[in-house]
Protein backbone atom coordinates (compact mmCIF):
# COMPACT_ATOMS: atom_id res chain seq x y z
CA UNK A 1 0.00 0.00 0.00
CA UNK A 2 1.08 3.42 -0.84
CA UNK A 3 0.95 5.81 1.94
CA UNK A 4 2.49 9.18 0.79
CA UNK A 5 1.83 11.59 2.91
CA UNK A 6 -0.43 9.92 5.56
CA UNK A 7 1.07 10.18 9.09
CA UNK A 8 1.55 6.88 10.44
CA UNK A 9 -0.16 5.69 13.81
CA UNK A 10 2.14 3.44 14.94
CA UNK A 11 5.56 2.02 14.15
CA UNK A 12 7.93 -0.50 15.42
CA UNK A 13 11.54 -0.16 14.91
CA UNK A 14 13.28 -3.40 15.23
CA UNK A 15 11.75 -4.16 18.28
CA UNK A 16 12.43 -7.31 20.65
CA UNK A 17 10.41 -8.51 23.09
CA UNK A 18 10.01 -10.51 26.20
CA UNK A 19 10.52 -10.44 29.86
CA UNK A 20 14.15 -12.02 30.74
CA UNK A 21 14.91 -13.78 27.45
CA UNK A 22 13.75 -12.20 23.73
CA UNK A 23 11.22 -14.32 22.62
CA UNK A 24 10.37 -12.26 19.62
CA UNK A 25 13.26 -10.30 17.84
CA UNK A 26 13.14 -7.49 14.85
CA UNK A 27 10.18 -6.81 14.75
CA UNK A 28 9.39 -4.25 12.33
CA UNK A 29 5.54 -2.94 11.83
CA UNK A 30 4.35 0.27 10.52
CA UNK A 31 0.54 1.02 10.18
CA UNK A 32 -1.70 3.60 9.21
CA UNK A 33 -5.53 5.04 10.14
CA UNK A 34 -7.94 2.61 8.88
CA UNK A 35 -5.75 -0.60 8.76
CA UNK A 36 -6.73 -4.06 10.50
CA UNK A 37 -3.57 -5.85 11.28
CA UNK A 38 -4.09 -9.66 13.20
CA UNK A 39 -1.28 -11.52 15.05
CA UNK A 40 -1.64 -15.52 14.75
CA UNK A 41 0.73 -17.82 16.39
CA UNK A 42 0.94 -20.84 19.03
CA UNK A 43 -0.13 -20.71 22.50
CA UNK A 44 2.62 -19.21 24.79
CA UNK A 45 4.65 -17.33 21.66
CA UNK A 46 4.68 -14.20 22.62
CA UNK A 47 1.18 -12.54 21.10
CA UNK A 48 -0.16 -11.09 24.52
CA UNK A 49 3.69 -10.16 25.37
CA UNK A 50 3.66 -7.81 21.89
CA UNK A 51 0.37 -6.31 22.65
CA UNK A 52 1.61 -5.64 26.04
CA UNK A 53 5.15 -4.02 24.68
CA UNK A 54 3.39 -1.78 22.12
CA UNK A 55 0.94 -0.87 24.96
CA UNK A 56 4.06 0.58 27.33
CA UNK A 57 3.54 -2.27 30.36
CA UNK A 58 6.44 -4.19 29.59
CA UNK A 59 9.89 -2.36 28.31
CA UNK A 60 11.44 -3.28 24.79
CA UNK A 61 14.31 -5.46 25.23
CA UNK A 62 15.47 -3.74 22.23
CA UNK A 63 14.55 -1.36 19.75
CA UNK A 64 11.16 0.80 20.54
CA UNK A 65 7.69 1.48 20.03
CA UNK A 66 6.79 4.63 17.85
CA UNK A 67 3.15 5.56 19.18
CA UNK A 68 1.57 8.27 17.13
CA UNK A 69 -1.43 9.30 19.64
CA UNK A 70 -2.02 12.64 21.01
CA UNK A 71 -5.32 12.42 22.79
CA UNK A 72 -5.89 11.42 25.52
CA UNK A 73 -6.85 7.93 26.05
CA UNK A 74 -6.03 7.47 22.57
CA UNK A 75 -4.28 3.78 23.49
CA UNK A 76 -7.13 1.06 24.11
CA UNK A 77 -6.89 -2.31 24.86
CA UNK A 78 -9.06 -5.20 25.25
CA UNK A 79 -6.75 -7.07 27.15
CA UNK A 80 -7.16 -11.04 27.16
CA UNK A 81 -7.63 -11.60 30.44
CA UNK A 82 -10.14 -8.62 31.00
CA UNK A 83 -9.50 -6.46 33.82
CA UNK A 84 -12.93 -4.96 34.82
CA UNK A 85 -14.53 -4.09 37.83
CA UNK A 86 -16.47 -7.10 39.33
CA UNK A 87 -18.47 -5.62 41.57
CA UNK A 88 -19.65 -3.11 39.39
CA UNK A 89 -22.26 -2.54 37.23
CA UNK A 90 -21.97 -3.10 33.31
CA UNK A 91 -22.49 0.71 32.85
CA UNK A 92 -19.78 1.67 35.03
CA UNK A 93 -17.29 -0.46 33.54
CA UNK A 94 -17.80 1.25 30.34
CA UNK A 95 -17.69 4.68 31.44
CA UNK A 96 -13.88 4.05 32.59
CA UNK A 97 -13.45 4.32 29.21
CA UNK A 98 -15.67 7.00 28.07
CA UNK A 99 -14.38 8.68 31.10
CA UNK A 100 -10.49 8.32 29.97
CA UNK A 101 -11.61 9.34 25.85
CA UNK A 102 -13.38 12.70 27.19
CA UNK A 103 -11.24 15.85 28.09
CA UNK A 104 -12.28 18.36 30.77
CA UNK A 105 -11.35 21.07 27.96
CA UNK A 106 -14.04 19.74 26.20
CA UNK A 107 -16.42 21.84 28.51
CA UNK A 108 -17.90 20.50 31.74
CA UNK A 109 -20.79 20.38 30.47
CA UNK A 110 -20.62 18.69 27.00
CA UNK A 111 -17.67 16.34 28.86
CA UNK A 112 -20.65 14.31 31.24
CA UNK A 113 -23.08 14.85 28.13
CA UNK A 114 -20.66 12.87 25.99
CA UNK A 115 -19.37 10.70 28.13
CA UNK A 116 -23.07 9.64 28.43
CA UNK A 117 -23.76 9.46 25.41
CA UNK A 118 -20.48 7.14 24.31
CA UNK A 119 -21.74 4.67 27.26
CA UNK A 120 -25.09 4.49 26.36
CA UNK A 121 -23.80 3.89 22.41
CA UNK A 122 -21.44 1.38 23.26
CA UNK A 123 -23.65 -0.74 25.01
CA UNK A 124 -26.26 -0.99 22.43
CA UNK A 125 -23.79 -1.60 20.20
CA UNK A 126 -22.63 -4.86 21.73
CA UNK A 127 -25.92 -5.74 22.64
CA UNK A 128 -25.76 -5.23 26.56
CA UNK A 129 -28.74 -2.80 26.48
CA UNK A 130 -30.73 -5.33 29.11
CA UNK A 131 -27.81 -5.41 31.07
CA UNK A 132 -26.57 -2.68 31.31
CA UNK A 133 -27.22 -2.07 35.86
CA UNK A 134 -26.40 -5.83 36.03
CA UNK A 135 -22.85 -6.57 38.05
CA UNK A 136 -20.66 -7.63 35.66
CA UNK A 137 -19.94 -10.87 37.79
CA UNK A 138 -23.05 -12.04 36.96
CA UNK A 139 -22.74 -11.91 33.08
CA UNK A 140 -21.87 -14.80 30.84
CA UNK A 141 -18.00 -15.13 29.97
CA UNK A 142 -19.07 -14.10 26.33
CA UNK A 143 -21.25 -10.99 27.34
CA UNK A 144 -17.90 -9.94 30.12
CA UNK A 145 -16.20 -10.14 26.50
CA UNK A 146 -18.60 -7.32 25.34
CA UNK A 147 -18.52 -5.37 28.14
CA UNK A 148 -14.51 -5.00 27.71
CA UNK A 149 -15.48 -4.40 24.37
CA UNK A 150 -17.74 -1.63 25.03
CA UNK A 151 -15.56 -0.02 27.21
CA UNK A 152 -12.55 0.59 24.58
CA UNK A 153 -15.40 1.78 22.66
CA UNK A 154 -16.42 4.71 25.04
CA UNK A 155 -13.28 5.32 24.73
CA UNK A 156 -12.79 6.06 21.43
CA UNK A 157 -8.97 5.40 20.85
CA UNK A 158 -7.15 5.94 18.09
CA UNK A 159 -5.06 2.70 18.65
CA UNK A 160 -7.10 -0.43 19.35
CA UNK A 161 -4.98 -3.35 20.70
CA UNK A 162 -7.59 -6.63 20.85
CA UNK A 163 -6.26 -10.10 22.59
CA UNK A 164 -8.46 -12.72 21.37
CA UNK A 165 -11.74 -10.53 22.37
CA UNK A 166 -13.69 -12.97 19.94
CA UNK A 167 -13.42 -16.09 21.73
CA UNK A 168 -16.23 -16.98 23.73
CA UNK A 169 -18.43 -15.92 21.66
CA UNK A 170 -20.88 -17.25 19.24
CA UNK A 171 -21.63 -16.51 15.74
CA UNK A 172 -24.36 -14.13 16.05
CA UNK A 173 -22.42 -12.20 18.87
CA UNK A 174 -19.16 -12.11 16.70
CA UNK A 175 -20.63 -10.95 13.91
CA UNK A 176 -22.80 -8.01 16.14
CA UNK A 177 -18.96 -7.32 17.71
CA UNK A 178 -17.14 -7.68 14.59
CA UNK A 179 -19.04 -4.84 12.51
CA UNK A 180 -18.96 -2.07 15.47
CA UNK A 181 -15.27 -2.49 15.96
CA UNK A 182 -14.44 -2.88 12.27
CA UNK A 183 -16.82 -0.32 11.59
CA UNK A 184 -15.27 2.48 14.27
CA UNK A 185 -11.44 1.45 12.62
CA UNK A 186 -12.37 2.45 9.31
CA UNK A 187 -14.74 5.49 10.02
CA UNK A 188 -12.13 6.94 12.40
CA UNK A 189 -9.31 6.39 10.94
CA UNK A 190 -8.17 4.58 14.01
CA UNK A 191 -5.46 1.13 13.82
CA UNK A 192 -6.09 -1.89 14.95
CA UNK A 193 -3.83 -5.20 16.09
CA UNK A 194 -5.69 -8.06 16.85
CA UNK A 195 -4.86 -10.90 18.46
CA UNK A 196 -6.43 -13.95 16.97
CA UNK A 197 -6.24 -17.96 17.60
CA UNK A 198 -8.62 -18.45 14.48
CA UNK A 199 -7.04 -18.28 11.23
CA UNK A 200 -10.39 -18.05 8.89
CA UNK A 201 -11.80 -15.25 11.12
CA UNK A 202 -7.95 -13.11 11.02
CA UNK A 203 -8.41 -13.65 7.37
CA UNK A 204 -12.02 -11.89 7.32
CA UNK A 205 -10.84 -9.47 9.56
CA UNK A 206 -7.72 -7.35 8.66
CA UNK A 207 -5.41 -5.93 6.30
CA UNK A 208 -2.23 -7.92 7.11
CA UNK A 209 -1.78 -11.43 8.63
CA UNK A 210 1.40 -12.11 10.92
CA UNK A 211 2.72 -14.96 12.14
CA UNK A 212 4.97 -15.73 15.44
CA UNK A 213 7.07 -18.27 14.69
CA UNK A 214 10.65 -19.22 15.58
CA UNK A 215 11.11 -15.93 17.36
CA UNK A 216 10.29 -13.71 14.51
CA UNK A 217 7.39 -11.74 12.86
CA UNK A 218 6.89 -13.11 9.77
CA UNK A 219 3.48 -11.54 7.10
CA UNK A 220 1.18 -14.29 6.32
CA UNK A 221 -0.16 -14.22 2.42
CA UNK A 222 -3.37 -15.69 1.86
CA UNK A 223 -5.32 -16.23 -1.26
CA UNK A 224 -9.32 -17.57 -1.04
CA UNK A 225 -8.90 -18.43 2.32
CA UNK A 226 -5.50 -20.83 1.50
CA UNK A 227 -2.37 -20.16 2.71
CA UNK A 228 -0.04 -19.18 -0.58
CA UNK B 1 -22.77 -1.38 41.83
CA UNK B 2 -26.72 -0.60 41.82
CA UNK B 3 -27.47 -3.32 43.93
CA UNK B 4 -25.51 -1.53 46.50
CA UNK B 5 -26.08 1.51 45.66
CA UNK B 6 -28.60 2.64 48.35
CA UNK B 7 -26.11 1.55 51.28
CA UNK B 8 -23.03 3.06 49.18
CA UNK B 9 -25.46 6.67 49.23
CA UNK B 10 -25.36 5.93 52.75
CA UNK B 11 -21.78 5.85 53.14
CA UNK B 12 -20.93 8.63 51.06
CA UNK B 13 -22.63 10.96 52.91
CA UNK B 14 -21.06 9.68 56.34
CA UNK B 15 -17.68 10.14 54.56
CA UNK B 16 -18.40 13.65 53.63
CA UNK B 17 -19.71 14.66 56.56
CA UNK B 18 -16.78 13.37 58.54
CA UNK B 19 -14.60 15.60 55.64
CA UNK B 20 -16.38 18.51 56.30
CA UNK B 21 -16.14 18.21 60.20
CA UNK B 22 -12.54 17.87 59.95
CA UNK B 23 -11.94 20.99 57.82
CA UNK B 24 -14.21 23.05 60.54
CA UNK B 25 -12.50 21.32 63.73
CA UNK B 26 -9.07 22.11 61.83
CA UNK B 27 -9.94 25.54 60.92
CA UNK B 28 -11.41 26.41 65.27
CA UNK B 29 -8.41 24.64 65.70
CA UNK B 30 -6.37 27.59 63.52
CA UNK B 31 -7.80 29.96 65.63
CA UNK B 32 -7.52 28.65 68.81
CA UNK B 33 -3.64 28.19 68.02
CA UNK B 34 -3.90 31.57 67.37
CA UNK B 35 -3.86 32.56 71.03
CA UNK B 36 -1.01 30.54 71.94
CA UNK B 37 1.89 32.11 72.06
CA UNK B 38 4.74 32.94 74.76
CA UNK B 39 4.45 37.52 74.80
CA UNK B 40 3.29 38.82 77.28
CA UNK B 41 1.27 41.26 76.03
CA UNK B 42 -0.92 39.22 74.62
CA UNK B 43 -2.74 36.52 76.71
CA UNK B 44 -5.14 33.46 74.96
CA UNK B 45 -8.33 35.74 76.07
CA UNK B 46 -7.37 38.75 74.28
CA UNK B 47 -6.28 37.36 71.09
CA UNK B 48 -9.53 35.61 70.92
CA UNK B 49 -11.28 38.93 71.52
CA UNK B 50 -9.42 40.50 69.00
CA UNK B 51 -9.83 37.87 66.23
CA UNK B 52 -13.51 38.21 66.67
CA UNK B 53 -13.44 41.62 66.92
CA UNK B 54 -14.60 42.47 70.10
CA UNK B 55 -11.50 44.24 71.17
CA UNK B 56 -8.83 46.74 69.27
CA UNK B 57 -5.74 45.55 69.18
CA UNK B 58 -1.99 47.62 69.64
CA UNK B 59 0.11 48.04 67.35
CA UNK B 60 2.68 45.26 68.90
CA UNK B 61 -0.26 43.16 69.71
CA UNK B 62 -1.51 42.68 65.71
CA UNK B 63 2.47 42.51 64.74
CA UNK B 64 2.62 39.61 67.03
CA UNK B 65 -1.01 38.30 65.32
CA UNK B 66 -0.08 38.82 62.06
CA UNK B 67 3.27 38.79 61.38
CA UNK B 68 4.76 36.36 64.07
CA UNK B 69 1.76 33.93 64.55
CA UNK B 70 -0.37 33.80 61.34
CA UNK B 71 2.43 32.93 58.75
CA UNK B 72 3.43 30.12 61.19
CA UNK B 73 0.09 28.47 61.64
CA UNK B 74 -0.83 29.20 57.54
CA UNK B 75 2.58 27.32 57.15
CA UNK B 76 1.47 24.66 59.13
CA UNK B 77 -2.27 24.12 57.78
CA UNK B 78 -0.67 25.27 54.17
CA UNK B 79 2.42 22.70 54.59
CA UNK B 80 0.54 19.86 56.32
CA UNK B 81 -1.69 19.82 53.16
CA UNK B 82 0.73 19.55 50.47
CA UNK B 83 2.85 17.49 52.13
CA UNK B 84 -0.14 14.85 53.18
CA UNK B 85 -1.48 15.20 49.50
CA UNK B 86 1.60 14.51 48.17
CA UNK B 87 2.50 11.48 49.93
CA UNK B 88 -1.33 10.23 49.30
CA UNK B 89 -0.27 10.54 45.60
CA UNK B 90 2.83 8.83 46.18
CA UNK B 91 1.59 5.88 47.88
CA UNK B 92 -0.72 5.56 45.09
CA UNK B 93 1.22 5.80 41.84
CA UNK B 94 3.97 3.52 43.01
CA UNK B 95 1.28 0.75 44.79
CA UNK B 96 3.47 1.24 47.84
CA UNK B 97 2.27 2.20 51.38
CA UNK B 98 5.65 2.80 52.72
CA UNK B 99 6.29 5.38 50.58
CA UNK B 100 6.42 8.76 51.44
CA UNK B 101 6.81 12.37 49.73
CA UNK B 102 10.44 12.05 50.75
CA UNK B 103 11.19 8.27 49.96
CA UNK B 104 12.01 9.29 46.59
CA UNK B 105 15.28 11.17 46.89
CA UNK B 106 12.81 14.74 47.43
CA UNK B 107 14.88 15.07 51.11
CA UNK B 108 18.38 14.15 50.06
CA UNK B 109 18.45 16.50 47.55
CA UNK B 110 17.05 19.08 49.78
CA UNK B 111 19.27 18.05 51.92
CA UNK B 112 22.10 18.44 49.20
CA UNK B 113 21.10 21.92 48.10
CA UNK B 114 21.14 23.37 51.20
CA UNK B 115 25.12 21.42 52.40
CA UNK B 116 26.34 23.03 49.12
CA UNK B 117 24.56 26.21 49.43
CA UNK B 118 25.90 26.56 53.72
CA UNK B 119 29.05 25.10 53.42
CA UNK B 120 30.72 25.57 49.86
CA UNK B 121 27.95 28.53 49.38
CA UNK B 122 27.80 27.04 46.15
CA UNK B 123 24.31 28.57 45.48
CA UNK B 124 22.03 28.73 42.06
CA UNK B 125 20.35 32.38 42.76
CA UNK B 126 22.67 35.23 44.04
CA UNK B 127 19.92 36.83 46.54
CA UNK B 128 21.43 35.35 49.85
CA UNK B 129 17.70 35.16 51.91
CA UNK B 130 16.80 32.62 49.29
CA UNK B 131 19.78 31.37 48.78
CA UNK B 132 19.69 28.37 50.70
CA UNK B 133 15.75 27.68 49.69
CA UNK B 134 16.39 28.48 46.01
CA UNK B 135 19.17 25.63 46.27
CA UNK B 136 17.01 23.02 48.14
CA UNK B 137 13.91 23.52 46.06
CA UNK B 138 16.12 23.23 42.92
CA UNK B 139 18.23 20.36 43.82
CA UNK B 140 15.23 17.78 45.19
CA UNK B 141 14.05 19.04 41.22
CA UNK B 142 16.52 18.03 40.03
CA UNK B 143 16.99 14.78 41.94
CA UNK B 144 13.66 14.15 41.23
CA UNK B 145 14.25 14.29 37.48
CA UNK B 146 16.81 12.05 37.83
CA UNK B 147 15.42 9.46 39.32
CA UNK B 148 12.63 9.54 36.83
CA UNK B 149 14.91 9.43 33.30
CA UNK B 150 16.80 6.54 34.78
CA UNK B 151 13.50 4.79 36.35
CA UNK B 152 12.18 5.18 32.57
CA UNK B 153 15.13 3.96 30.68
CA UNK B 154 15.66 0.36 31.33
CA UNK B 155 11.91 -0.99 32.71
CA UNK B 156 8.84 1.01 33.48
CA UNK B 157 8.03 -1.07 36.68
CA UNK B 158 7.04 1.19 39.65
CA UNK B 159 9.91 -1.00 41.67
CA UNK B 160 12.04 0.23 39.96
CA UNK B 161 11.56 4.12 41.11
CA UNK B 162 12.02 3.13 44.53
CA UNK B 163 15.19 1.26 44.01
CA UNK B 164 16.72 3.82 42.13
CA UNK B 165 15.18 6.90 44.58
CA UNK B 166 16.82 4.62 47.35
CA UNK B 167 20.31 4.69 45.31
CA UNK B 168 20.45 8.06 44.79
CA UNK B 169 19.56 9.11 48.34
CA UNK B 170 22.61 7.35 49.64
CA UNK B 171 24.66 8.92 46.82
CA UNK B 172 23.47 12.09 47.75
CA UNK B 173 23.59 11.39 51.57
CA UNK B 174 27.05 10.74 51.15
CA UNK B 175 27.84 13.84 49.56
CA UNK B 176 26.15 16.07 52.20
CA UNK B 177 28.43 13.78 55.01
CA UNK B 178 31.81 14.38 52.98
CA UNK B 179 30.77 18.03 53.08
CA UNK B 180 30.38 17.94 56.89
CA UNK B 181 33.13 16.42 57.22
CA UNK B 182 35.01 19.44 56.31
CA UNK B 183 32.06 22.35 57.40
CA UNK B 184 33.09 24.61 60.23
CA UNK B 185 31.19 24.34 63.47
CA UNK B 186 29.01 27.42 62.50
CA UNK B 187 28.05 25.63 58.98
CA UNK B 188 27.81 22.59 61.19
CA UNK B 189 25.02 23.63 63.21
CA UNK B 190 23.40 25.47 60.57
CA UNK B 191 22.51 22.35 58.37
CA UNK B 192 21.84 20.68 61.38
CA UNK B 193 19.40 23.16 62.24
CA UNK B 194 18.14 23.38 58.55
CA UNK B 195 17.56 19.87 58.61
CA UNK B 196 15.23 20.09 61.59
CA UNK B 197 11.61 21.22 60.52
CA UNK B 198 10.90 24.63 61.45
CA UNK B 199 7.66 26.06 60.53
CA UNK B 200 9.03 29.71 61.92
CA UNK B 201 11.72 30.39 59.17
CA UNK B 202 9.18 31.57 56.24
CA UNK B 203 7.96 35.07 56.84
CA UNK B 204 4.56 36.33 55.80
CA UNK B 205 5.31 36.79 52.38
CA UNK B 206 7.01 33.25 51.79
CA UNK B 207 3.94 31.76 53.26
CA UNK B 208 1.72 33.31 51.10
CA UNK B 209 3.44 32.45 48.14
CA UNK B 210 4.06 28.58 49.46
CA UNK B 211 0.15 28.90 49.36
CA UNK B 212 -0.89 30.11 46.25
CA UNK B 213 1.40 27.73 44.68
CA UNK B 214 0.40 24.59 46.67
CA UNK B 215 -3.48 25.98 45.76
CA UNK B 216 -2.92 26.09 42.55
CA UNK B 217 -1.73 22.22 42.35
CA UNK B 218 -4.19 21.48 44.59
CA UNK B 219 -6.88 20.85 41.72
CA UNK B 220 -4.19 18.85 39.59
CA UNK B 221 -4.05 16.34 42.11
CA UNK B 222 -7.82 16.16 42.55
CA UNK B 223 -7.72 15.88 38.75
CA UNK B 224 -5.30 12.92 39.28
CA UNK B 225 -7.34 11.13 41.57
CA UNK B 226 -9.23 9.12 38.96
CA UNK B 227 -6.06 7.79 37.61
CA UNK B 228 -5.03 6.79 40.93
CA UNK B 229 -7.96 5.00 41.50
CA UNK B 230 -7.15 3.19 37.99
CA UNK B 231 -3.86 2.49 38.93
CA UNK B 232 -4.21 1.60 42.30
CA UNK B 233 -7.16 -0.90 41.94
CA UNK B 234 -5.47 -3.52 39.60
CA UNK B 235 -2.19 -2.32 38.41
CA UNK B 236 -0.93 -1.35 35.05
CA UNK B 237 -2.87 -4.04 33.18
CA UNK B 238 -6.06 -2.67 34.29
CA UNK B 239 -5.34 1.19 34.06
CA UNK B 240 -4.13 0.62 30.42
CA UNK B 241 -7.47 -1.41 29.98
CA UNK B 242 -9.61 1.56 31.25
CA UNK B 243 -7.62 3.59 28.87
CA UNK B 244 -5.32 5.28 31.39
CA UNK B 245 -1.37 4.91 30.57
CA UNK B 246 0.21 4.39 33.82
CA UNK B 247 3.47 5.29 33.07
CA UNK B 248 2.67 8.39 31.50
CA UNK B 249 0.60 9.01 34.61
CA UNK B 250 2.75 8.06 36.72
CA UNK B 251 5.29 9.74 36.18
CA UNK B 252 3.13 13.48 36.01
CA UNK B 253 2.12 12.49 39.65
CA UNK B 254 5.53 11.63 40.82
CA UNK B 255 6.83 15.21 38.79
CA UNK B 256 3.30 17.21 40.78
CA UNK B 257 3.96 15.81 44.37
CA UNK B 258 8.06 16.13 44.56
CA UNK B 259 7.18 19.74 43.32
CA UNK B 260 4.44 19.94 45.96
CA UNK B 261 6.95 18.57 48.57
CA UNK B 262 9.64 20.36 47.38
CA UNK B 263 8.14 24.00 47.46
CA UNK B 264 7.29 23.49 51.07
CA UNK B 265 10.37 21.40 52.36
CA UNK B 266 12.87 23.84 51.09
CA UNK B 267 11.39 26.86 53.34
CA UNK B 268 10.36 24.28 56.28
CA UNK B 269 13.54 21.78 56.46
CA UNK B 270 12.54 18.29 56.48
CA UNK B 271 9.45 17.02 57.67
CA UNK B 272 8.69 13.88 57.07
CA UNK B 273 5.93 11.56 59.19
CA UNK B 274 2.99 14.09 58.05
CA UNK B 275 3.21 12.57 54.43
CA UNK B 276 3.39 9.09 55.65
CA UNK B 277 0.52 9.51 58.31
CA UNK B 278 -2.07 11.66 57.42
CA UNK B 279 -2.68 9.20 54.10
CA UNK B 280 -3.08 6.34 56.12
CA UNK B 281 -5.21 7.78 58.72
CA UNK B 282 -7.05 8.96 56.22
CA UNK B 283 -7.69 5.28 54.49
CA UNK B 284 -8.78 4.19 57.75
CA UNK B 285 -11.52 6.25 58.04
CA UNK B 286 -12.52 7.05 54.41
CA UNK B 287 -11.64 4.32 52.17
CA UNK B 288 -9.15 4.21 49.42
CA UNK B 289 -11.47 6.28 46.57
CA UNK B 290 -8.85 8.81 45.99
CA UNK B 291 -11.23 11.25 44.80
CA UNK B 292 -11.96 11.84 48.85
CA UNK B 293 -9.05 10.19 50.02
CA UNK B 294 -6.64 13.66 48.35
CA UNK B 295 -9.03 15.97 49.74
CA UNK B 296 -8.97 13.97 53.35
CA UNK B 297 -5.11 14.03 53.79
CA UNK B 298 -4.68 16.93 52.96
CA UNK B 299 -7.40 18.50 55.49
CA UNK B 300 -5.70 16.01 58.12
CA UNK B 301 -2.18 16.68 57.41
CA UNK B 302 -3.14 20.36 57.96
CA UNK B 303 -4.65 19.37 61.47
CA UNK B 304 -1.95 16.90 62.15
CA UNK B 305 0.79 19.70 61.54
CA UNK B 306 -1.02 22.34 63.12
CA UNK B 307 -1.94 20.42 66.72
CA UNK B 308 2.29 19.01 66.72
CA UNK B 309 3.53 22.76 66.35
CA UNK B 310 1.10 24.17 68.47
CA UNK B 311 1.95 21.37 71.26
CA UNK B 312 5.92 22.08 69.87
CA UNK B 313 5.99 25.90 70.99
CA UNK B 314 3.20 25.51 74.45
CA UNK B 315 3.92 22.61 76.11
CA UNK B 316 7.78 23.41 77.14
CA UNK B 317 7.27 27.52 76.26
CA UNK B 318 9.18 29.21 75.75
CA UNK B 319 12.01 26.07 74.66
CA UNK B 320 10.26 25.50 71.08
CA UNK B 321 10.30 21.97 69.81
CA UNK B 322 10.93 21.52 66.02
CA UNK B 323 7.50 20.49 64.52
CA UNK B 324 9.29 17.70 62.49
CA UNK B 325 10.05 16.20 65.74
CA UNK B 326 6.96 16.62 67.47
CA UNK B 327 4.90 15.14 64.36
CA UNK B 328 6.56 12.04 64.98
CA UNK B 329 6.45 12.14 68.72
CA UNK B 330 2.83 12.15 68.79
CA UNK B 331 2.16 11.29 65.56
CA UNK B 332 3.51 8.12 65.58
CA UNK B 333 2.13 6.30 68.66
CA UNK B 334 -1.35 7.61 66.97
CA UNK B 335 -0.63 6.24 64.13
CA UNK B 336 0.45 2.52 65.44
CA UNK B 337 -2.70 2.52 67.54
CA UNK B 338 -4.94 3.26 64.38
CA UNK B 339 -3.13 0.41 62.53
CA UNK B 340 -3.19 -2.00 65.49
CA UNK B 341 -7.32 -1.40 66.11
CA UNK B 342 -7.96 -1.81 62.40
CA UNK B 343 -6.08 -5.32 62.54
CA UNK B 344 -8.47 -5.84 65.78
CA UNK B 345 -11.64 -5.07 64.06
N1 LIG C 1 4.77 -11.45 33.48
C1 LIG C 1 5.54 -12.41 32.93
N2 LIG C 1 6.79 -12.59 33.37
C2 LIG C 1 7.60 -13.54 32.83
N3 LIG C 1 7.23 -14.34 31.83
C3 LIG C 1 6.00 -14.21 31.32
C4 LIG C 1 5.08 -13.23 31.85
N4 LIG C 1 3.93 -13.31 31.16
C5 LIG C 1 4.11 -14.30 30.25
N5 LIG C 1 5.35 -14.84 30.33
C6 LIG C 1 5.89 -15.91 29.48
O1 LIG C 1 6.10 -15.38 28.18
C7 LIG C 1 5.74 -16.32 27.19
C8 LIG C 1 4.75 -15.69 26.22
O2 LIG C 1 3.52 -15.43 26.89
P1 LIG C 1 2.31 -14.73 26.16
O3 LIG C 1 1.27 -14.49 27.20
O4 LIG C 1 2.81 -13.56 25.42
O5 LIG C 1 1.82 -15.85 25.14
P2 LIG C 1 0.60 -15.83 24.11
O6 LIG C 1 1.19 -15.97 22.77
O7 LIG C 1 -0.27 -14.65 24.35
O8 LIG C 1 -0.16 -17.15 24.51
P3 LIG C 1 -1.75 -17.49 24.52
O9 LIG C 1 -2.16 -17.71 23.11
O10 LIG C 1 -1.84 -18.73 25.33
O11 LIG C 1 -2.43 -16.33 25.17
C9 LIG C 1 5.19 -17.53 27.93
O12 LIG C 1 6.20 -18.52 27.95
C10 LIG C 1 4.92 -17.05 29.32
O13 LIG C 1 5.17 -18.04 30.26
MG1 LIG D 1 -2.14 -14.38 25.10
Amino acid sequence: MDHGETEFLLKLEQLSIGYEEPLISNISLTMYPGEVVSIIGASGIGKTTLLRTVAGLVAPLEGRVNLNVKKRGGLGYIPQKLGLVHHASVSHNVGLGARAGTSFREGPMTWVGRRNERVEIAIEQMGLTEKRNEPVRRLSGGQQKRVATARTLAQRPQILLADEFLSELDEDNIQIVVESVIDYVKESGAAMILVEHNTERAIQLSNRIFRLVEGELVEQFFQGGEEE
Amino acid sequence: MHEISHLQLQKNKTQMMTLFVSIGITMIFAMVAMGFGSSKNLDFLTSMKILLGIQESTGLQSDILWNLRFPRILMALVGGAALAMAGAMMQGCLGNPLVSPLTLGVASGAALGAALAIVLGLTLVSIPELAIVANAFLFSLIVVFIIIKLGSMRSVSKESYILIGIAITFIAGAIVSTLQYFATDAQLSQLAHWSFGSLSRPNLTNVLWISVVVLTLFPSGLKSAWDLNALSIGGDDFAISTGVNPVKTRKSILVLSAFLTSVVIAFTGLIGFVGLAAPHMSRLVIGNDYRKLIPCSAVFGAFLTLFADTLGRTLFAPIVIPVGVMLSIIGGPFFMYLLLNKRGA
